[in-house]
This record gives structure tokens, sequence and C-alpha cells, in this order.
């Protein structure tokens, strides 16, 4: 593997680290958004289904939410040790 | 208008048997929360992608970087796989609540405002009728007979009329109800999809391939518009199934990773397959639908109506041509631009496979309002006389068949959505053209 085979720029890298921070605040406001959503779908005419629905919809994958945030602010560490790295070494050079 | 009603002061509507009111929630907020989902999806979607591909290539001064990067590359794979369940979540429940918000938007503004005309009738005829039952039926033998009498029949005319009137708007309520409810209903059962308990236990769903074109070429038919206000949309699309069906081959892309891509002239547009319409027509127009959903920017928009003109720029590049029934400075300058003008550049277009899209609107045909955009399908002479072949993209003229016919247009039958008229009797019930140059 050689540095001229190019593929992935560090632009794109910065990119996807500020996806995934934009991400990474989706996923711990789910909880509360959740529960906007559900009560602004409210009980219209008794009917309660929607509003549980949407209220409960990470269902059993609540547990798996944690992990992926733990999951994306490590992948977030090691983009920024990258872009450090590379940025570190190209103001020596 | 204000106030809310509640249930038991403006009578029980008769069919669905529930007591006329004013509905509860906040669509909007929904609408919101459930496009901000969406966007999240997607781009868990794109993420999950990059970081794959971050996993499979070759990073820029990787030599110089290299533990750093080797941490990266050890990380992302997990990382990827989770976004794609959480992405495969997000999606279709904010695609279902947004479109719930959308649609039960208009349905609460419809409902609120007949409640509380309902529930002003309802106190009139209850108060009319109170007044009814409190009076006497005048004894025979009573000097002013006659004259009680009359009274007595006007008060019961009048108990009848406030009925009358209240009953009218209670069926409009009922009818409204009605169709919020199926809206409710689609988007419980798209939150309950059994699919969606694999996902959340961490199973992907498996990506069946679509079958893009279930009549092995694009055609016409294959565009079935349902209750979404895409017409602007699909009027076109099915312009070009007749015209050019190699155009929507061309315009698709299926991606190996199940993904499709629709390659608009101001960009590329990749679609998966749990961002489509569930709206039961052909896949092909499921996923321009798709794509143009997202190139619109929202569900609202993209349900909001539209012009076809804009579609054909996204598809063609350039502007259509523009003709109307209205005379103006443009016509005085251009020596001509209005329906009557354009047999020649319809006829011109549809033998080049372009799209030609026919406009009712302001009452026109019987569509109200903004309208409905058709598609002309064929242009072509009978016994001398220029005549038109137009199709609207329900794939029926159901509640404006009178209209058709009284504006001379002859349907199919049984009705498929198709109808000929002459070209002059098209020229005068249509609002404006719009011919892909």
């Amino acid at each position: 593997m050689s540095a001229e085979k190019v593929v992935i720029d560090y632009d794109l890298l910065d990119g996807v680290r500020t996806s995934i921070r934009t991400i990474i605040t989706a996923l711990k406001d789910a909880p509360e958004n959740a529960h906007d959503a559900a009560g602004a779908i409210d009980r219209p005419f008794e009917q309660p289904q929607l509003q549980a629905l949407a209220g409960d919809f990470r269902g059993e994958w609540e547990s798996r939410r944690e992990d992926l945030i733990t999951s994306l602010e490590d992948v977030s560490g090691y983009i920024s040790d990258v872009i450090d790295s590379y940025y570190g070494l190209d103001r020596w050079f | 208008m204000g106030g809310s009603v509640e249930g038991g002061t403006a009578g029980v509507a008769v069919s669905t048997g529930q007591e006329i009111r004013s509905m509860v929630g906040e669509p909007d907020t929904v609408q919101k929360a459930g496009h901000a989902m969406s966007g999240y999806g997607r781009l868990m979607t794109e993420v999950g992608q990059q970081l794959l591909m971050i996993k499979d290539s070759e990073i820029a001064e990787w030599r110089i970087t290299g533990k750093a990067t080797d941490k990266l590359r050890s990380g992302v794979a997990e990382a990827a796989q989770m976004l794609a369940i959480a992405s495969a979540l997000y999606a279709p429940i904010g695609q279902a609540l947004e479109i719930y918000g959308t649609k039960t938007s208009d349905y609460q503004t419809e409902l609120n405002k007949l409640a509380l005309t309902c529930q002003e009738q309802w106190r009139t005829y209850q108060r009319l009728l109170a007044a009814y039952k409190s009076s006497t039926a005048p004894a025979p033998d009573d000097p002013d007979y006659d004259q009680k009498q009359r009274e007595r029949s006007k008060a019961e005319t009048e108990v009848m009329d406030a009925y009358d009137a209240w009953s009218h708007n209670a069926t409009l309520w009922n009818n409204t109800y009605v169709s919020w409810f199926a809206q409710y209903t689609s988007a419980v059962t798209s939150l309950s999809d059994p699919r969606l308990e694999a996902i959340r236990k961490g199973e992907l769903p498996e990506v069946t391939p679509l079958t893009l074109f279930p009549n092995g070429d694009p055609d016409p038919t294959d565009v079935d518009q349902g209750s979404v206000g895409d017409c602007y949309l699909l009027s076109v699309l099915a312009g070009i199934a007749k015209g050019d069906p190699d155009k929507i081959k061309d315009l698709i892309t299926a991606n190996a990773d199940g993904t499709y891509t629709v390659h608009f002239k101001d960009g590329d547009i990749t679609v998966r397959v749990d961002q489509l319409p569930d709206d039961g027509q052909a896949d092909w127009v499921r996923v321009i639908e798709g794509a143009y959903q997202v190139h619109e920017g929202s569900f609202e928009e993209f349900d909001n109506g539209g012009d076809p003109a804009a579609v054909m720029k996204a598809i063609y590049g350039g502007d259509a041509d523009y003709k109307d029934n209205k005379s103006g400075i443009w016509d005085w300058l251009t020596g001509g631009n209005d329906i009557d003008d354009s047999g020649g550049q319809i006829k011109d277009a549809l033998s080049h496979g372009r799209p030609v899209v026919a406009i009712a609107s302001d009452g026109a045909l019987g569509f109200d309002g903004g309208g409905h955009a058709l598609t002309v399908t064929r242009s072509y002479d009978k016994d001398g006389v220029a005549m038109v072949e137009i199709r609207n993209p329900w794939g029926s003229n159901n509640g404006h068949e009178g209209a058709i016919r009284n504006a001379g247009g002859t349907l199919h039958d049984p009705d498929d959505g198709y109808f000929t008229m002459s070209f002059a009797d098209f020229a005068k019930a249509f609002t404006a053209v719009e011919i892909q140059k």
C-alpha cells in the first residue's frame, strides 16, 4: 500500500466526523424526541395506538442505542486522530 | 376560526357513530419530527457506507498516519453495521410519521372547522326543536286555529331545515373523519410492521430486488396515482413511458447494494427500498417518486403539488414550453402562445417521444384550485379533425366523467383514465399545456 494510491482524502474524513457528531446528538436526543412526537400525535378521537408506537419506536433496540453512541464516539475519535496526525505532520513539512 | 368543540355538543355523525368534535394533536410537529427522523435515517445510511469505504480503501498519507489509521479501520465495521440497523429503523418510521403529520394537518383543519359549524347548527336545531316540543298543537275549536297551526307548521319546517343544515356538515365531517382514519390506520400499520421488530433485535432485513418494469418496458398504465399529490410528476412519467420508455430505463440505475440511483439533470439521487412509497404502482414509478421526494426536500413539499415543467427540467434539463388559454402581451409579442396555437408543437413533441402535460385548474373539467395534471398521450387526425388522447394519472376519471363528456370528451368503457377529444375542445377545456422541448 503506498501513499500514491489515494482514495480517501481528509476533507471526506472531516465530513464523516461532522456527520457522526450529528448522528450522536440525534441518538442521545432520541428518547426526548420520541416523547415529544408521541405527545404531538396525542390520542385523536381516543385512538391510542400511534402515540404508543411512536413513543416506544426504539423498543428492544433501545439497549443497542447506547452501544452505537459509544461505537460512533470511538470512530469519531479515531478519525480525529488520523486527521490530527496528518495535519500535525503536515506542519513539520 | 378558533375554539375547541367538545364531544356531545355538536351531534353524532350517523355513519361512524363518532361524536362530532375537534381533533386533538399537533400534526405539524409530528411532520417535523418525522422529517427529522427520516433525514437522520438517510444520514446514517450515508455515513455507514462511507465508513465501509474507509475500511476498504486507502487513505492519503496512510504511511505517515499508520497507527491511527489501523485503529480507525478496526473500529468502523461494527459501527457501520449498527448504523445500518439504526437507519433501517429511523428511515421508515420517520417517513410514516412525516406522511401522517402532513396529511393530518389538512384533515385537522377541515375537521375542526366543520366541528365548529356543526356545533353552531346543532345548538340551533336543539333550540328550535325544544321550542317546538314545548308548544302545544292548537285545539280544532280554537278561534285562532288557522293562524296557530300555520305558526306551528312554520316552526316544524324551521326545525327540519336546521336539522338538514346540520346533517349536511355532519356528513362532511364524517367523510373527512373516515379519510383521516384511513391515514391514521396506515401510519399504525407502518409502525407495527413485523420487519421492524426483527430490526430492533439487530437483524437487517433482506433486500429483495425490485421488479422495476413489470410489463417488460415502462408503460403509462404503470402509473396509478393514489392519495399523494404528485400528479405533476406522474403525468410527466406516464408521458415519457409512452413515448420514450428507454429514457425511463436510462434514468434509473440498480446498485449492487440494493439501492437505486435516479439520474436527474441537477444531480443523482440514491434511494433505499424502505424510502419508497408503498402505493402499489410499478417499482420504477416508486423509485422515481422516492428520489423526487428527496429532490424536493420533504414529503410535505412533494405532496403539495408542483409544476410538471420543473419535473421535465429535472429529467431533461432546460425549460418546457408553456401554453395557456389566456390572451396577453406575451401572445402579442410571440405571435401566439395559446393552447390553440400549440397543435403542431404537441404533435412534434409526441412524435419524438417527448412528454406533453395538460393542466386543468380553477374548475376546468371539475378540477378545482390548483387543479390536476394529465398526460397527452397521442395526437392524431380522425375524419379530418385534429384529435388528442389524454390519460389521467389516476388510471380513472372518477368523479369527472360528466365534466369531461360535457367538454366534448369521449371516455373509454370501462373507464381506464383515457379519453379523447377534438383538439379544438381540448384547447377550450384545459387551462394550460406544458410541452417538453
